[in-house]
């Protein structure tokens, strides 16, 4: 009658037991995703690595509290996304107002690339760069559960299901969060999408 | 084709797991309904330029930093609020509060019952002095009357109640 066991799952239950070799595999493995997911809403790095540490901070201390009726994975991007959401509070930042400030976090962040115009394809990694920059402001423009909702089914691909108890809504919302937000960036990007490169109108 | 067919078909795309029958199939519905084929280039394109979001920079000792900090917090003395009370405040101050409750409830009942009592002993004193007085004054006939306390003892509820019961039956003989 049980499903087999998520392997991580299993993992977590060692971590219970105060097994600290079997956190820092659950560490090793899930640091990228989840400091992924923290970087698309607060674009510097330095404080999305900090946030990314106090999750899994948290997940040690709650280790107890740990059920196995979930995935871990469900779990751990809950955690990441309560933990961010604070952070937003915290700041009282609002995603519409993001942009400019996201615009401003990235060019402190990536200076150096754009300042190097002496290779023969700088341009094109200009190019490159510049559209790297406006995906992910358009990405950060989202509303945070749209934004939360696509990032996880497209980047982590979890299941509707998955997402749907991690932001806490119905599966119908959940689909239709992940279908707006997509409606969304195929609209701020229009330009992008035939050629991939900046186009004129 | 609906929504969950179209969905499932782009995440196999995504994964790279569209089969060869699966992609004629595919291209054939795509071709045979401008529409749907525009919305699956579309999709496909943001895939693409959603691929192209960097990945968060990640110090290579990320997981000894994590295991760092935890240690820190272990170590670390567990520093009480500034706003909570010590234990023994807590108690002495429900154990104080309890006190004065039950001396100031005694108090009152105390006041109370002696002002009843006061109150009982006036009504008494009033009914007897009421009922001496027209009985007196109606026999017009010398009555011999035992001696009556001087006045001013009446004003003494004290020694009202001291008088013995003999006076009382007397004052009732009176009274008849």
């Amino acid at each position: 009658m049980a499903d087999k066991l998520d392997p991580d799952a299993a993992l977590m239950l060692r971590v219970k037991q105060g097994d600290v070799r079997a956190f820092e595999e659950l560490v090793d493995k899930y640091k990228r995703p989840v400091t992924n997911l923290i970087y698309r809403t607060l674009p510097d790095p330095t404080e999305a690595e900090d946030l990314a540490q106090s999750v899994f901070i948290q997940v040690f201390k709650s280790a107890e509290r740990y059920k196995v009726t979930a995935k871990f994975s469900t779990w751990l991007f809950t955690i990441a996304r309560n933990l961010c959401l604070n952070e937003i509070r915290r700041r009282g930042r609002h995603p519409a107002e993001s942009l400019d400030m996201l615009q401003e976090d990235k060019e402190e962040a990536g200076g150096k690339q754009i300042e190097d115009r002496t290779v023969p394809e700088a341009s094109g990694a200009l190019l490159s760069h510049e559209l790297t920059s406006k995906v992910a402001e358009a990405v950060a423009a989202l509303p945070e559960n749209q934004r939360t909702a696509l990032l996880l089914y497209q980047e982590e691909e979890l299941s509707y299901e998955e997402i749907a108890e991690i932001i806490g809504v119905s599966l119908s919302a959940t689909k239709s969060l992940i279908h707006r937000a997509r409606e969304t960036l195929k609209h701020r990007l229009k330009p992008y999408l035939k050629t991939g490169e900046w186009g004129e109108e | 084709m609906n929504s969950g067919d179209y969905e499932q078909l782009l995440r196999a795309r995504q994964r790279g797991e569209l089969k060869g029958v699966e992609q004629e199939r595919l291209a054939a519905l795509l071709q045979s309904d401008p529409k749907l084929g525009a919305e699956w280039q579309e999709d496909v394109a943001l895939q693409r330029l959603l691929k192209t979001l960097p990945e968060a920079p990640l110090s290579s000792n990320f997981t000894s930093l994590v295991m760092q900090q935890l240690h820190r917090d272990d170590a670390a003395p567990q520093t009480p609020s500034r706003w909570a009370l010590p234990r023994f405040w807590v108690r002495g101050l429900a154990y104080g509060s309890l006190a004065l409750f039950v001396g100031v409830g005694t108090m009152y009942y105390r006041t109370m019952a002696a002002r009843f009592d006061m109150a009982n002993s006036v009504a008494t004193v009033t009914t007897v002095a009421q009922l001496v007085q027209p009985v007196a004054m109606r026999q017009q006939t010398p009555v011999e009357l035992p001696p009556m306390p001087p006045v001013d003892i009446w004003e003494n509820f004290e020694e009202i109640r001291r008088l013995p019961d003999q006076v009382d039956t007397e004052l009732l003989l009176a009274l008849e």
